[in-house]
């Protein structure tokens, strides 16, 4: 524990931080107790870290280089001959396609859907209150109920769609037995299921545009759509970076549902990155070939990560 | 004082009564059926009797999780004594691996091994040595619904070869009947079809010497041709609508619901696929029969030629020493007996088709018997890759995507990959 009273008096001298040796900079750190602070918080963080994150990262590029079952010890040195397998299947890229097509829904349906039903129930009426609830519901619900309700609901003997394609007389498509139809259903649920989580960041950021701000529009004779336009949606705008952050990261992670909903399939065509690696690598003991799955998509990870944040996030902290 | 005298004495007798019941034979199964897993506990309580500091202890796993978690658990401290085995390539990759215990002495002393078919015992043999016995088996067999074969005018005990069967197709599908139910997701379900139409064509050399990779694989013309068979009912649209987002418990169910004639399955159906249907009992047996699958017309296999499920138990290499001795209470005649006498399965063991009441059970179980070959199912067989890899084109050959020459071109190559 530093002394607060040393921090005070450190600080109270404003000790000019000497650039010289790396020995006077230590000593300088030191007595200004940051050293201390350093020695005592950083190692959990760092042990944790290297242990989770660091150390499998590592493994998995290791055993990406080899033909392995996990069994035993891997010895079969391949060469890159994982990776070449990954970028040559089909599957693989109609995976990523998936991945993609989820953002792109994400970003041209469903964010703009929760913006639009944000801002209308934003306020604290009690109507208001209860349709939050309402769209808030099925997010709370695990991907795999999510999955295993919707799969239901599909079902062109039992389900609700058959029933009502009964109605008219009419035999019901079984949709999650149609290549591209069922990942149109998967797109639906994703939608369904997510659109209550941007919602309630769009509430929340919507409430914290400050009421002067509206009020003196108003009173400029601003209107409704005025307001909207060129003071609510410009303030908000930090939020919907964030919101579509969440949609790539989201993409990116999406397997639960997959699983649940489609199995990735008919003939593995709703697969996302994340379940064809689990569907390829490790149902099939192919311990190697899903390590390279595994590095190729921790590196996709990481460039998205880096870019959103140098193009979106940066951009929007300036603008503040 | 006197207090703490007595708790030390009771402490040190706790100590050396744990020390002493040290053994355990740590069973890990996949077994649902809550009868089966009763008489498996009177088989262990009974050697428990018998052999006081002995343990039995049954561990249960779902099939799935199971599959995913046992290349862990065999590599870690916690690994069982003896686990579920299907034999084929897993096993081997198993043994190999070196978690696996040869057990040839314990199971030749008293002539145990010969107390099974012959063909179980193979199956849980690499190169010449013993490392599981067999427990049970579950050939694929085609169930008919009476009712719906007698409407469309189809007698199912006349269909002989796969002409007779294809002609049944078309004579159901005339008479507004679904001719097939099939588990398209699971794909497994589907993977029965080309797999038996190899058995047909090759016989047992011919699909070895495919397995093996020689002349061409499952390239060579004759392994191609099958898959042409299989595509040629494909494309008839026999299956059930939407069964590729089927499973299997729900194809079973549209079965035994009376939705489809037939059912191309093991014989776990007149169990496990009964549970499976709307009301819970699935078909009467006044209403259900089984054919074998058909031959097929020059080629070299029989249709008592079998395609089963062949289950068994692998022993660990760290497994106590008890464990076979054990397992000649467990999986033997008297408990096995007990088991078919019940019709809960068609066990291993010699003689013991003669308890099984059940008709059905009776007329397969017959023929195991006497079955000159029983061949495992693809996906044990060929490894989890290349077995997943023949799946996968099956389901591919049903949705009509893939063509015979596709499919057979990509289990080779998932064969040539794997490759020791």
């Amino acid at each position: 524990m530093p002394n607060p009273t040393l921090i005070e008096e450190a600080s109270a001298k404003k000790l000019p931080q000497p650039r010289g040796s790396l020995s006077s900079g230590l000593r300088a750190s030191y007595r200004s107790g940051s050293l201390t602070t350093l020695l005592l918080f950083l190692p959990p963080a760092l042990v944790l870290f290297t242990l989770f994150v660091i150390l499998p990262v590592g493994e998995a590029s290791y055993f990406s280089f080899f033909n392995w079952n996990g069994y035993g010890h891997p010895n079969k040195w391949v060469d890159f001959e994982n990776y070449l397998r990954v970028f040559g299947d089909p599957i693989f890229k109609q995976s990523l396609g998936n991945n993609g097509l989820v953002i792109l829904v994400s970003a041209c349906i469903q964010v703009p859907l929760a913006l639009w039903v944000a801002l209308l129930i934003a306020d604290r009426s009690r109507s208001s209150i209860v349709f939050r609830a309402i769209f808030f519901i099925p997010y709370i619900l695990a991907d795999v109920v999510a999955g295993l309700i919707w799969r239901y609901l599909y079902d062109g003997d039992y389900g609700i769609v058959g029933t009502i394609y009964r109605w008219f007389g009419q035999d019901a498509p079984d949709v999650l037995a149609e290549t591209g139809w069922a990942t149109a259903a998967l797109l639906l649920v994703v939608v369904w299921k997510y659109f209550g989580f941007h919602m309630a960041l769009f509430i929340a950021g919507r409430q914290n545009v400050p009421y002067d701000v509206i009020e003196s529009a108003r009173i400029d004779g601003a209107s409704r759509w005025n307001i909207t336009r060129f003071i609510v949606l410009p303030l908000m705008r930090p939020v919907v970076v964030l919101s579509l952050f969440f949609s790539l990261l989201g993409s990116l992670q999406l397997f639960d549902l997959i699983i649940a909903l489609t199995g990735g399939g008919p003939l593995n065509s709703s697969h996302s990155a994340v379940s064809y690696l689990y569907t390829f690598g490790i149902r099939r003991m192919r311990v190697g070939f899903g390590s390279a799955v595994g590095v190729v998509l921790f590196i996709i990870c990481v460039l998205v990560m880096l870019f959103y944040k140098r193009i979106f996030m940066r951009e929007s902290a300036s603008s503040k | 004082m006197k207090h703490g005298t007595v708790s030390l004495l009771l402490l040190s007798a706790c100590l050396v009564s744990s020390s002493m019941s040290e053994t355990v034979i740590k069973v890990l199964h996949i077994q649902k059926l809550p009868q089966v897993r009763a008489i498996w506990q009177e088989a262990a309580d009974q050697y428990q009797k018998a052999h006081p500091g002995v343990k039995v202890q049954f561990d249960y796993l779902e099939n799935e999780a199971f599959k995913a978690k046992l290349p862990t658990l065999l590599q870690s401290k916690d690994r069982p004594s003896v686990f579920h085995s299907w034999g084929g390539g897993v096993m081997v990759e198993q043994v190999s691996s070196g978690v696996c215990q040869d057990i040839t002495k314990a199971a030749e002393s008293g002539g145990f091994k010969d107390t099974f078919y012959p063909a179980g015992v193979q199956n849980f043999t690499v190169d010449g040595e013993i490392y599981g016995l067999p427990n049970d088996i579950g050939p694929i067999v085609f169930w008919y619904n009476k009712e719906l074969c007698q409407k469309a005018g189809v007698d199912p005990t006349q269909i002989h070869d796969w002409d007779d069967f294809i002609a049944a197709v078309k004579k159901l599908q005339a008479a507004g009947i679904t001719p097939i139910a099939a588990g398209g997701k699971d794909k497994w379900p589907l993977h029965f079809y080309p797999a038996l139409l190899l058995m047909r064509i090759l016989g047992k050399d011919g699909l070895d010497a495919v397995c093996a990779g020689k002349n061409g694989g499952f390239t060579s013309p004759d392994a191609v041709k099958a898959f042409q068979l299989y595509k040629e009912l494909a494309d008839l649209q026999p299956f059930q609508k939407g069964f590729l987002a089927a499973t299997y418990p729900e194809a079973a169910g549209t079965f035994h619901d009376g939705k489809t004639a037939f059912h191309l399955m093991g014989n776990w159906d007149i169990t496990e696929g009964r549970s499976d249907a709307a009301d819970g009992k699935g078909l009467p047996d006044e209403k259900l029969g089984l054919f074998f699958f058909p031959e097929v017309k020059g080629g070299k296999g029989k249709w008592s030629d079998l395609f089963a499920s062949l289950d068994g138990w692998l022993v660990t290499s760290d497994a106590p020493k008890e464990t076979v001795d054990f397992m000649k209470v467990w999986l033997g005649k008297e408990t096995q007996t007990k088991l078919a006498s019940a019709g809960l399965f068609i066990p291993m063991v010699k003689g013991t088709a003669a308890a099984i009441q059940d008709s059905f059970l009776k007329q397969i179980a017959q023929v195991v018997e006497k079955s000159e070959w029983i061949q495992i199912a693809m996906d044990q067989l060929l490894g989890p890759d290349t077995g997943l890899v023949f799946n996968d084109e099956s389901a591919a050959i049903a949705a009509g995507s893939a063509s015979p020459q596709d499919a057979t071109k990509a289990i080779e190559t998932a064969l040539e990959r794997n490759k020791p």
